[in-house]
């Protein structure tokens, strides 16, 4: 009995003699392309053949389908020898310190497009999109001292979603990935190892990575906005580490310690995050109102947390305590890295003070503007700098039990919930047209109940609560002061996760 | 506002069963951490418990909770050698002495040829076993020169241990040495 022919062979068979010679000298591109095992080299001649097949099978011709996807898109990357590793950078040497079975902290970026998302173009957008984020293309490695991340040259995969946002990455073998790139109808999602990057970092990869599925879809653009040219070389700022490199040497030290905070109730769950509850805010709605009261978005929303969070508490001992992280690079204008720079402040309120949402939200922008000044941030980047010097000739196999019982249970109990804000997300204007939003969310951590990311695009805000527990009280609160404030709100939510 | 849908895929049953053993074994295992002792100075018995306390962490540390990094063959391998020699060493020094010195070297031998093997066969990127088989090279050869110097002569096994990881630290230094130079720089850097 003959083998029934593949899909290609079947594909090529159709086409004309001058066609069948196109597609050849097409997969004879990509072939040159490559320097990899035969299993990942298979993998990619099958995504550019997929890819090929799904543009020419949308009405695409061949000629401008083959330009679209021509491997000088692939650069030297996959033929190339993976010789460069990078240090961690200062935020990033606690989090492989800290790692436990079932826990690693991980956050999520997503972009919904007007469209279905077509996993065979996504597939090939990543193909060509990792090599301009080679400290991307790594792996957590362990030192003797420190851990480091280690390049790796493989084809990176993207999945369907299918479980709960924001899951441990298994990052365990040689060779995978730390963030994976998801889909789901129409959005696209990357979840990444905050060993990797930050938010800002993880937005221009996800932005990048959008952009070019779009341009494989036929959309043309100017890169812009946050936006980077693939084709360009990484350059030496994009994974330099900013907190040795613009370290202020503030003559105080200080800034980490602090009392536990006040936690929300309800029993922690299993699975963390076991759901995720998102409002989706009309911008001009949120901002009229924080401007009507004086205040900025992020310090409303602090305000309405506040109150929430004394809803689904029911000790009154204590302050709540919401950490809010800032982007260093606000401060450092000439910063370009891709890895983390963020630092944090802690906005504290005590549930007695939490009457009126105008009276809180006036309290947190005073706190929000007086804790996270330049020189707030530089005492704590010089204490963070000194402790990480005076720890450089300690092994890691003395640094891992102390950091796992300082992050699990001093550092993460400090806060009962982060709330981080992206702000305003860009898009040239040519993509900005294919796109209908975008989203943030966050892991959650060991002891916090919550963690909410906020995040805009066009006429939309969306806001991210991760739950740890499925106590829905802190997230039915935030919805009816949202509405008692007159805001346009919508509400969608993930299953639960049990 | 316009209409942004956000919608996430059916729900898929986690499967809790890892978490329910994990959850089950932690406490009987805190039991015998503490009644394995307890037993061991009530009978008198020779220190027993200090074997049955160190497999209760080592079934814990490799099988209920394993690493997060670097969980490949080789680091399993390493781990798990080190525990059977370490688990080895407490017996013969504890409950049963007088056959230490010969049986160890063997079982250090035995890794070290199965370390290559797995080097060669079940490594992706060869350079991630590059810091683990070095390491056992090294510690192999250390072995054998305190032996050396604190007995002044050197059992069967021994020699063939010590020739073996010499053997292994020259024959890799010449083939790989600029993997083995990164690989250094790399694992040990204070950056």
């Amino acid at each position: 009995m003959s083998k029934k022919p593949d899909s290609f062979t079947v594909f090529t068979r159709s086409l004309s003699e001058k066609d069948r010679q196109t597609v050849r000298s097409f997969t004879d591109g990509w072939k040159k392309h490559f320097d990899l095992p035969a299993s990942e080299e298979k993998l990619l001649l099958e995504d550019a053949r997929e890819a090929l097949m799904a543009l020419t099978g949308a009405g695409t011709d061949l000629d401008e389908a083959v330009r679209r996807l021509s491997p000088a898109n692939l650069g030297g990357f996959y033929a190339h020898e993976a010789l460069s590793w990078y240090p961690l950078d200062d935020a990033a040497k606690i989090y492989p310190l800290s790692l436990k079975f079932g826990r690693m902290p991980i956050f999520r970026l997503s972009c919904y497009l007007l469209k279905p998302v077509v996993p065979q173009l996504l597939q090939v957008a990543l193909d060509f999109t990792i090599k301009r984020f080679p400290s991307f293309a790594t792996i957590v490695r362990r030192g003797f001292i420190w851990h480091y991340l280690d390049s790796i040259k493989r084809r990176f995969s993207i999945s369907k979603e299918s479980g709960p946002p924001c899951q441990p990455l298994k990052i365990t073998a040689a060779g995978v990935q730390s963030f994976r790139v998801l889909y789901h109808d129409n959005r696209i999602s990357v979840e990444f190892f905050h060993v990797l990057t930050d938010g800002h970092g993880g937005m221009v990869f996800l932005k990048t990575l959008v952009a070019e599925y779009l341009r494989l879809t036929g959309v043309e653009f100017t890169p812009s906005e946050g936006v980077f040219d693939i084709n360009e070389p990484a350059r030496g700022g994009e994974f330099s580490n900013d907190f040795e490199r613009f370290c202020p040497n503030s003559r105080k030290t200080g800034g980490f310690g602090g009392k536990a905070a006040l936690q929300m109730g309800g029993k922690l769950s299993r699975l963390a995050p076991c759901r995720v509850c998102q409002l989706v805010y009309s911008t001009d709605s949120l901002l009229e109102c924080a401007h009507n009261m004086g205040v900025s978005v992020t310090a409303l929303v602090l305000s309405l947390m506040f109150h929430a969070q004394c809803s689904a508490t029911e000790s009154r001992e204590g302050l709540m305590k919401i950490q809010v992280p800032v982007d260093m690079r606000h401060h450092f204008t000439e910063s370009e890295t891709l890895r983390n720079f963020s630092m944090y402040c802690s906005i504290d309120l005590s549930p007695d003070q939490v009457t009126d949402i105008r009276q809180t939200a006036l309290e947190v922008a005073e706190q929000l503007k007086s804790r996270s000044t330049f020189e707030e941030m530089a005492v704590m980047m010089t204490t963070a700098r000194k402790l990480i010097r005076s720890l450089r000739f300690i092994p890691l196999i003395a640094k891992i039990p102390v950091a796992r019982f300082l992050y699990g249970f001093l550092g993460d109990s400090r806060f009962s919930n982060t709330l981080s804000n992206l702000g305003r997300i860009m898009m040239p204007p040519e993509l900005a047209s294919q796109i209908a939003g975008f989203d943030f969310v966050l892991g959650t951590t060991v002891v916090s109940r919550a963690a909410c990311a906020i995040c805009s695009f066009g006429g939309n805000t969306v806001l991210s609560v991760s739950k740890s527990t499925k106590d829905p009280s802190f997230e039915e609160r935030l919805l009816a002061l949202s509405e008692s404030l007159g805001l346009e709100t919508r509400v969608t939510e993930t299953p639960l996760y049990e | 506002m316009n209409d942004l849908i956000i919608s996430y895929p059916p729900v898929t049953k986690a499967s809790l069963f890892l978490h329910r053993v994990r959850q089950t074994l932690k406490w009987v295992f805190i039991l015998a951490l503490v009644a394995c002792p307890v037993l061991n100075i009530i009978t008198g018995a020779p220190a027993w418990s200090v074997v049955a306390v160190l497999g209760v962490f080592f079934v814990w540390k490799v099988f209920l909770s394993p690493d997060v990094l670097e969980r490949g063959p080789m680091n399993y391998l390493f781990t798990f050698t080190a525990f059977a020699m370490i688990e080895t060493a407490l017996i013969g020094l504890l409950l049963s002495p007088g056959w230490l010195g010969f049986v160890l070297p063997i079982m250090g031998f035995s890794t070290l040829i199965l370390s290559v093997l797995f080097f060669y066969t079940t490594s992706k990127r060869r350079q991630d076993g590059i810091i683990p088989l070095l390491s056992q090279t090294i510690a192999a050869l250390i072995a054998v020169g305190v032996i050396y110097f604190k007995d002044g002569e050197l059992s069967w096994p021994m020699v063939v241990l010590g020739t073996l990881s010499l053997v292994l630290l020259v024959m890799g230094s010449i083939a790989y040495h600029t993997t083995i130079a990164r690989e250094i720089r790399k694992y040990l850097h204070t950056r």
